[in-house]
């Protein structure tokens, strides 16, 4: 079942050096229950376009150009500000990269996470802070040491992560964005919290946007991936499929670049820069740096057909 | 083995201060590195793995004297004769190189990448400019950048590219030894490969020994030829690459090898993880007897007695626990 369908979204910052064209002609849909992994370098257009179907970009410099997306048979795109607060506040969770500058620092842990339950549910404080309570035991929080009175410095990036993940699933929400929940923790705590987040993902009946740029990652907990190049979708298929079968040439590059533990095939890589975003493309984004470019890839765009059922890419190969 | 040693760490420890205020009347030591010994052979690399803060950016900055010690004595040896590093300090900077993680705060602002790169050269080289001006040019072909591009300021390039310059420096004096201290970790998957091919393809050119420094496994997996793995301030395991990642015997090192996210669904999603519970002590305050007893899944109380010391299993291969 379709939950959120986004239809050839447009995204553009107006700064002053000109135009990012950050996202472009995006179209994916999230099905009620399924992780979905977003996969792309710095500067893909990940991050941005999934805050911004939520009113998370400022606009100006952003400018959501054309595009639809449907949630309930509402278009997010068109709602205004208070539905959308509401429905973030109601429906959907975000987990953010950096736990440090997301948290509050002035602000005692607990504090943090009753502040939605108590405007939005209109529970009272002492029923929110008893069911912060039990919400933080269940991410890994132990009650000790005064825990919950904290104040995020006085936590390790992991016990932050955790808060927020605490904070993200208070309202029980149908959609998790999480962007990059686990890249600024080392690689153990980086286990501890995928596992947790899985955990939880089979209590609540919820539906996973993970965006990380680490495949392994991704290989571990996705269950369909869609890879940005550019602002571009340029593959999509079911994770199985993707690290099987990868159809295009930048899906192959990123799969050639990670070394393999125990293996000693040469790493290959991909040369060349990530794309300027000032710059416009005419053709296909990615022929800069492609070894495959034939003299069409410059010129004309390949717009992304479907191979099977579940397999989509975007390019003339 | 039979390769030279070079570099020979015998007990070295280095504590931080964090002095004492009106709460905290005795002066508190962070731990940084902690009764650590090691010795480090000629062209090899060397790879240090451990997670944030267990010391490992602080070994290897100590190597460089960039850090005081504590006790304990670093000595940098030249056909079998120890060389004291204090006495020759300007020598010792001219043979060991650093590149560090962040290519954006590494490079001065206001200076041009030429002038970056010349630097060293006008520390340690009595060249005529002209002729510094070309060794520039050829070590910014030899790490892949243009050389025309020598006049221009760090703000210009990418970060991968500006990683290339801070190659270029540390190689400009022709160093023997160069500590890289997580230099792929800011960069972007494709330009991390990049950057990893470089190094490699430069040790092997220059014959350079390298102690490369990084959280991530399977980089050090690509790169290195014996690997040491730190906890809270000590090494709890160090071995040849094969013996490291094929035959791990520590606790930890299996935790940290599972843990290691596998680009492959089915594989990834067939294993059994290692799930440490908990968080790393801290090192102001670590605990008695093995450090990583409070974390540890084959804990026996034991191991909160008395501290394991690293004692060899074999010729390539040296592990510091009770159970071994």
């Amino acid at each position: 079942m379709k939950l959120l369908e986004v239809e050839k979204l447009n995204i553009k910052f107006n700064i002053l050096d000109g135009v990012v064209n950050a996202v472009n002609e995006v179209s994916f849909e999230i099905n009620k229950g399924e992780v979905l992994g977003v996969v792309g370098e710095s500067g893909s257009g990940k991050s941005v376009t999934f805050l911004s179907l939520f009113g998370l970009i400022p606009q100006p410099p952003g400018e959501i150009v054309s595009g639809k997306a449907i949630y309930k048979s509402e278009n997010l795109l068109d709602m205004n500000k208070k539905r959308l607060l509401k429905l973030r506040a109601e429906e959907i969770g975000f987990i953010y990269q950096d736990p440090f500058t997301s948290l509050n620092p002035v602000l005692r842990i607990i504090s943090q996470i009753i502040e939605s339950p108590v405007l939005n549910r209109k529970l009272t404080k002492a029923e929110a802070i008893s069911e912060a309570k039990i919400l933080l035991k269940r991410v890994g929080i132990p009650d000790e040491e005064n825990n919950y009175n904290s104040y995020p410095h006085q936590f390790s990036g992991g016990m932050r992560q955790r808060a927020m993940i605490a904070m993200a699933i208070a309202n029980k929400p149908n959609i998790l964005i999480a962007d990059e929940p686990t890249t600024a923790l080392d690689v153990t705590t980086q286990a501890q919290i995928i596992e947790l987040i899985k955990k939880i993902k089979d209590e609540i009946d919820m539906s996973i946007v993970w965006i990380s740029h680490d495949l392994g990652v991704i290989a571990g907990i996705a269950d369909r991936v869609i890879v940005m190049y550019a602002g571009y979708i340029v593959e999509e298929a079911p994770v199985i499929e993707l690290f099987k079968n990868p159809k295009h040439p930048y899906t192959k590059g990123l799969l050639n670049s990670i070394p393999r533990i125990n293996s000693d095939n040469e790493v290959e890589g991909i040369d060349g820069i990530p794309p300027d975003g000032l710059k416009k493309h005419l053709g296909c984004p990615f022929s800069e740096r492609c070894k495959l470019v034939m003299d069409k890839c410059i010129n004309s765009f390949p717009i992304r057909k479907k191979i099977n059922n579940h397999h989509s890419v975007s390019c003339f190969l | 083995m039979d390769a030279k040693k070079i570099i020979e760490i015998k007990d070295l420890k280095v504590f931080y201060n964090t002095g004492s205020n009106l709460f905290v009347k005795k002066n508190n030591y962070v731990r940084a590195v902690d009764n650590v010994s090691l010795d480090i052979y000629e062209k090899e690399t060397l790879g240090l793995v451990g997670e944030s803060g267990c010391g490992k950016s602080t070994l290897g900055r100590a190597i460089l004297n960039l850090r005081p010690i504590h006790k304990g004595s670093i000595n940098f040896i030249e056909n079998d004769q120890i060389i004291n590093k204090e006495r020759i300090n300007r020598l010792s900077k001219k043979n060991n190189q650093i590149i560090f993680q962040d290519p954006f705060s590494s490079l001065n602002p206001r200076m041009s990448v030429g002038d970056i790169v010349k630097e060293p050269l006008d520390i340690h080289t009595k060249l005529k400019n002209s002729e510094k001006i070309s060794r520039v040019k050829e070590l910014f072909q030899m790490v892949g950048l243009d050389p025309g591009f020598i006049y221009r300021y760090p703000h210009e390039f990418s970060g991968g590219q500006r990683q290339r310059i801070g190659i270029a420096r540390a190689i400009a004096v022709s160093p023997k030894f160069i500590v890289c201290d997580e230099p792929i970790s800011a960069l972007d998957v494709s330009i991390q490969v990049q950057i990893i091919k470089l190094l490699k393809k430069l040790q092997s050119e220059l014959g350079l020994t390298l102690l490369f420094i990084s959280h991530d496994l399977s980089v050090v997996w690509y790169i290195a030829d014996r690997i040491a793995v730190m906890y809270l301030g000590k090494i709890l395991e160090i071995g040849s690459k094969k013996e490291i990642f094929q035959n791990p015997k520590h606790p930890y090192t299996k935790a940290l090898l599972s843990s290691i996210p596998l680009p492959d669904p089915i594989e990834e999603r067939k294993r059994n993880k290692i799930i440490l519970e908990g968080d790393m002590p801290s090192p102001t305050n670590p605990p008695v007897g093995c450090v990583f007893s409070t974390r540890c899944p084959n804990y026996m109380p034991e191991c909160s007695i008395s501290e394991p010391m690293l004692s060899p299993k074999n010729d390539k291969h040296s592990v510091a626990c009770h159970l071994i």
